[in-house]
């Protein structure tokens, strides 16, 4: 009887609290959440299933323990690996040609990012948070999972897992947060403008853009060069029509396989001890703030811009919300809340997708500046 | 020298991002009017066959333009 008392006290039963139930049902509601909303699915599920094996005690599957996800952890986050490799896959998944053929929207692109400062400067003055803390909060602003997690990694390793739950979280819920702050911020007649065509490019043009700005933002943030370099690789090798091979790797098991461990790592980052803190709290609702100013951001600055242009060169103020960078989930958000609006009448899918892509690119930049004057 | 205040890392950082998108902005611009987009000429048997395959589906229809859609 004593063998199996002693049994039983080496057991994760025996030693699971409050704190692991709590983190159990975090896990459960991200699972639900992927399966059943079919909320950014490929993400919460490696997350959620992260978070459940990460709280199971004694177990040792936390990140920060010694078995194989804090193998994968040491391997592929702290050497911050597998955020750019995600990147090329991004890079070979777009089409970067809206916004070539309307190159207005990268302005856009960049008005979006406002919600990153402003959620820093919040963070730091209003909650004390370090500045290096303050930064990767504000990254949330930005849309862009990978990009969060590169800047947590190397500025705030202690906010990973919080950080990357807000960004994924809020990304997945862009349909939910984004349309009240369309209809807030727009008029009908602003709803309804619909921009002609953007004009089509050349083969030369869309084969020099990844060159150009790899080497362009590289040479001006060299700290953004991990990002933005693998990006503009991996859009060179879909764009360049011979490395079919490379494209498919790059763009399918790739990207598919670094997404599996960098969900399962960052999710085993969250264990009840480190994440079940009134700081955990406060980095998700200052996330929210920063998506929110991103959003608002994008649509005011399309709205300011318009003040200069001529009547029938008018774009739709809504497209600035795609510059959060949630690619392509914001675009199709305002694709769906334009055509909602006008009665299927106007429909700024591809012009949406210009802000969008440009985001990308912007928040990689943000967060560039952040690792040079922080780090 | 003092570090620099967060107020003043985040306006460098909005900064720099407009400062760099503006410069892509303005070389796509350059770029796409130095190398501009020319029409390629129409294959005309791929024209044929879906006029002719059209006429079956909707006869006495005309095609007046077919576009490729990447």
């Amino acid at each position: 009887m004593d063998a199996l008392f002693n049994l039983f006290s080496q057991s994760g039963f025996a030693h699971i609290g409050l704190g692991h139930w709590i983190m159990f049902i975090i896990s459960g509601v991200l699972i639900y959440l992927a399966i059943a909303k079919e909320y950014e699915p490929l993400l919460l599920i490696p997350i959620g299933f992260g978070i459940l094996v990460a709280n199971l005690p004694l177990a040792e599957m936390g990140s920060h323990d010694s078995g194989i996800i804090g193998l994968i952890y040491s391997a592929g986050i702290k050497t911050e690996l597998l955020p750019p490799i995600i990147f090329l896959g991004v890079g070979v998944l777009t089409d970067f040609r809206p916004l070539l053929g309307r190159p207005i929207t990268f302005l856009l692109g960049a008005a979006a990012q406002v919600g990153i400062v402003l959620a820093a400067v919040g963070a730091a003055y209003l909650f004390g948070f370090s500045y290096k803390e303050a930064a990767v909060i504000g990254i949330i602003g930005g849309a862009d999972g990978p990009t969060s997690i590169f800047l947590a990694s190397k500025l705030a390793p202690h906010l990973l897992g919080p950080v990357a739950l807000a960004a994924y979280s809020y990304m997945s819920l862009v349909p939910i947060i984004q349309p009240p702050i369309l209809r807030m911020l727009t008029t009908r007649k602003e709803r309804a403008i619909d921009m002609p065509q953007a004009k089509r490019v050349s083969k030369t043009a869309v084969l020099i853009f990844p060159i150009f700005t790899g080497v362009v933002a590289s040479l001006a943030i060299p700290s953004s060069a991990p990002l933005i370099g693998m990006l503009m690789f991996g859009n060179l090798i879909r764009e360049s029509g011979v490395t079919d091979r490379l494209k498919k790797t790059a763009g399918g098991p790739m990207i598919d396989i670094v997404t599996i461990f960098l969900g399962l790592t960052v999710g085993a980052t969250m264990t009840a001890d480190e994440f079940l803190t009134t700081q955990t709290l406060l980095i998700l609702a200052m996330g929210a703030v920063a998506f929110t100013f991103s959003t608002m951001g994008g649509i005011l600055f399309a709205k300011f811009i318009n003040l200069f242009l001529s009547k029938g060169k008018k774009i739709n103020p809504c497209i600035g919300a795609a510059g959060v960078s949630a690619v392509p989930m914001a675009a199709r958000v305002v694709q769906t809340f334009v055509s909602e609006e006008t009665d299927g009448r106007v429909n700024p899918l591809m012009a949406a997708m210009g802000p969008n892509v440009a985001g990308v690119i912007g928040s990689a930049v943000a967060a560039g500046v952040f690792l040079s004057l922080l780090l | 020298m003092d570090s620099p205040s967060i107020l003043s890392i985040c306006f460098s950082a909005i900064l720099t991002v407009f400062l760099i998108l503006s410069v892509l902005a303005i070389s796509i611009q350059i770029i796409t009017r130095l190398f501009p987009f020319k029409q390629e000429k129409e294959d005309t048997t791929i024209y044929a066959a879906i006029v002719s395959s059209y006429s079956v589906i909707h006869p006495g229809t005309k095609i007046t333009k077919i576009e490729e859609i990447k």
